[in-house]
């Protein structure tokens, strides 16, 4: 049996809510996430996204509805703590994440503020190291490091603390396509080695199309929910999204409509050759 | 001529124990109204060369010379320099910081001393160009706006100075693909309406190989590749990808294509180029088949 990991019930949210210019971000969502799952979050800017994954840890609470995350209501003060603790979170911008002078001890920030012993710091900072790649980097200064580096950093710091959950808000937004390749490759592999689950915003869709299950957003309410394959070829509603369809999809589309016999459900490059090859 | 760069060196701490040597021996000639890309991994000294177009930087060694004039000789007079040539850096809505749009795009010319009416022409302009309607955004604050919105604003305060030459720092870094079309067709316009040299540093392959005439690839400090893109992208995929650069996908996937022994060819660059290039060999081998 698969666990629920997360439980949203009806959940709204509304900014200013006491003052005059209330805006809704969140619109009445309901949804349910399993444990040990890859979920992506996709949809325009404004649309909510970031709003539902700060209420995953308590950064923001409901105006209305519910969420439960293992159980444990979001809105009691007594679980904020234990939740956070459960569900870890990095953000767009790896330099507002970075808080020490040495990556060793920026990961250990905090394992230290909940009071781990150092013999069992050492043990996991190593650990957390080795599952991002970056064991050489123990010593080095953060700053130095690429933005790819930083955020694997952050990631680090967030696995450190056993964390079973992970959001991740627009992590390659600011990097690189090479830094963007690597934070790609570290989710996928904490997800499918660690079993931890991830819950990833973004706005590429090639990044989406690595994930299980894609959650589209629009004006606050969920517009779409199902597989990559499924999501990316309604392309009419992801275009009034003002969301890319991948290239590649894309062509395939195109293709199929030319009579090639090519599926529209293509979205990786390599999907595209093998078929390619039976005719060029 | 526009720019000429004649063997420019640049190390950041000289004699210092950080001392880095971020740009090695660039020449490079940039003509007037050309639309050119800049790609390169992150750290590769993309940011820092535009940053010697204008004199803000000074070449360790080497010259730099807009229109003839050497511009790290003294006497030069750079504001007349940085005129011409805007730059606009990464993130330039952190830049932002008056109480309203229109004081905000006002800055620059009011800073030229041009007169009261001169300077209202040059706002409404500027925020013609990039779409957003003077009535409506005049009084309002940059800060109320969307993250799409106040980048415009910022390149709004760029062009009302009416640059020669516009130098972008991956602006539309962030945005989501309706931001970041505006903000590339603002671009375009400014481009095509008023001959507007324009360089443009992005990580996004795609939109800038659909772009852009002429593609300049950095790594570690040197131009290694200046041509079209489609020159670029066929002839040199494998390279790209080894300084971790990507390709876009339709390319990397004629290129794929390619490495299994099929005959294609790999400088497309769009969905339209691909799937004409597609159809055509279909057409080829069918003919073959039926002989």
């Amino acid at each position: 049996m698969v666990s629920i990991l997360i439980k949203i019930e009806s959940l709204s949210h509304i900014y200013n809510y006491h003052k005059k210019d209330q805006i809704k971000a969140l619109d009445n969502i309901s949804l349910e996430i399993e444990s040990g799952d890859f979920i992506s979050i996709i949809g325009p800017n404004g649309s909510g996204k970031s709003t539902l994954a700060r209420h995953l840890n308590c950064l923001l609470l409901p105006t209305s509805g519910n969420i439960w995350v293992e159980g444990m209501n979001t809105k009691e003060e007594d679980n904020t703590w234990k939740i956070r603790q459960k569900v870890g979170m990095v953000f767009q911008n790896p330099d507002n994440q970075i808080v020490a002078t040495t990556v060793e001890d920026d990961i250990a920030f905090g394992l230290e503020n909940i009071g781990i012993s150092e013999k069992i710091m050492k043990k996991r900072v190593d650990w957390a190291l080795e599952v991002v790649e970056m064991e050489e980097y123990k010593k080095s200064e953060p700053h130095l490091l690429s933005g790819g580096q930083k955020q694997r950093v952050a990631i680090a710091g967030v696995i450190a603390m056993h964390s079973s959950h992970l959001v991740l808000d627009e992590p390659t937004a600011m990097l690189d396509p090479r830094g963007r390749r690597e934070i790609i490759d570290i989710v996928k592999k904490l997800n499918q080695e660690e079993n931890i689950t991830i819950i990833y915003i973004t706005h590429l869709m090639n990044e989406a199309a690595e994930s299980n299950q894609v959650i589209a957003l629009d004006e606050g309410k969920v517009v779409l929910v199902g597989k990559p394959k499924e999501i990316f070829i309604q392309t009419d509603i992801l275009k009034k999204l003002r969301l890319d369809i991948p290239q590649i999809t894309e062509l395939a589309i195109r293709l199929n409509k030319k009579g090639l016999n090519i599926s529209s459900h293509i979205l990786k490059v390599e999907e595209m050759v093998n078929s390619l090859c039976l005719y060029v | 001529m526009f720019i000429r760069l004649e063997n420019v060196y640049f190390t950041y701490s000289l004699g210092m124990p950080f001392e880095t040597e971020v740009l090695k021996n660039i020449n490079l000639e940039i003509n007037e109204g050309e639309f050119i890309g800049l790609i390169g991994h992150t750290g590769c000294g993309k940011t820092t060369l535009i940053q010697h177009f204008n004199g803000l930087l000074k070449p360790t060694s080497g010259k730099v010379f807009v229109k003839g004039i050497d511009i790290n000789k003294k006497r030069v007079n750079l504001k007349l320099i940085r005129q011409q040539i805007g730059l606009v850096f990464q993130y330039p809505e952190n830049q932002l910081f008056e109480e309203t749009i229109y004081q905000e795009v006002a800055f620059g010319p009011k800073k030229l001393g041009l007169p009261g009416e001169k300077i209202e022409k040059r706002v409404r302009e500027a925020l013609k160009i990039v779409d957003l309607d003077y009535n409506l955004y005049k009084e309002r604050s940059p800060f109320s706006l969307s993250g799409g919105e106040m980048r415009r604003v910022a390149l709004a305060s760029i062009l009302s100075i009416r640059p020669k030459m516009l130098v972008l720092d991956e602006p539309t870094a962030n945005l989501d693909p309706q931001g970041r079309d505006n903000i590339l067709s603002e671009i375009k316009k400014v481009h095509r309406d008023f001959g507007m040299t324009v360089v443009l540093i992005s990580h996004n392959m795609e939109k800038i190989a659909e772009i852009v005439k002429r593609l300049l690839v950095m790594n570690r400090g040197e131009i290694i590749m200046d041509g079209s893109p489609q020159e670029i992208f066929e002839k040199h995929a494998n390279d790209l990808i080894k300084i971790g650069l990507g390709l876009p996908q339709v390319t990397e996937c004629m290129y794929e294509l390619k490495k299994r022994g099929k005959e294609v060819y790999t400088g497309v660059l769009t969905v339209d180029d691909a799937e004409k290039e597609i159809l055509n060999r279909v057409k080829k081998i069918n003919k073959k088949i039926k002989i």
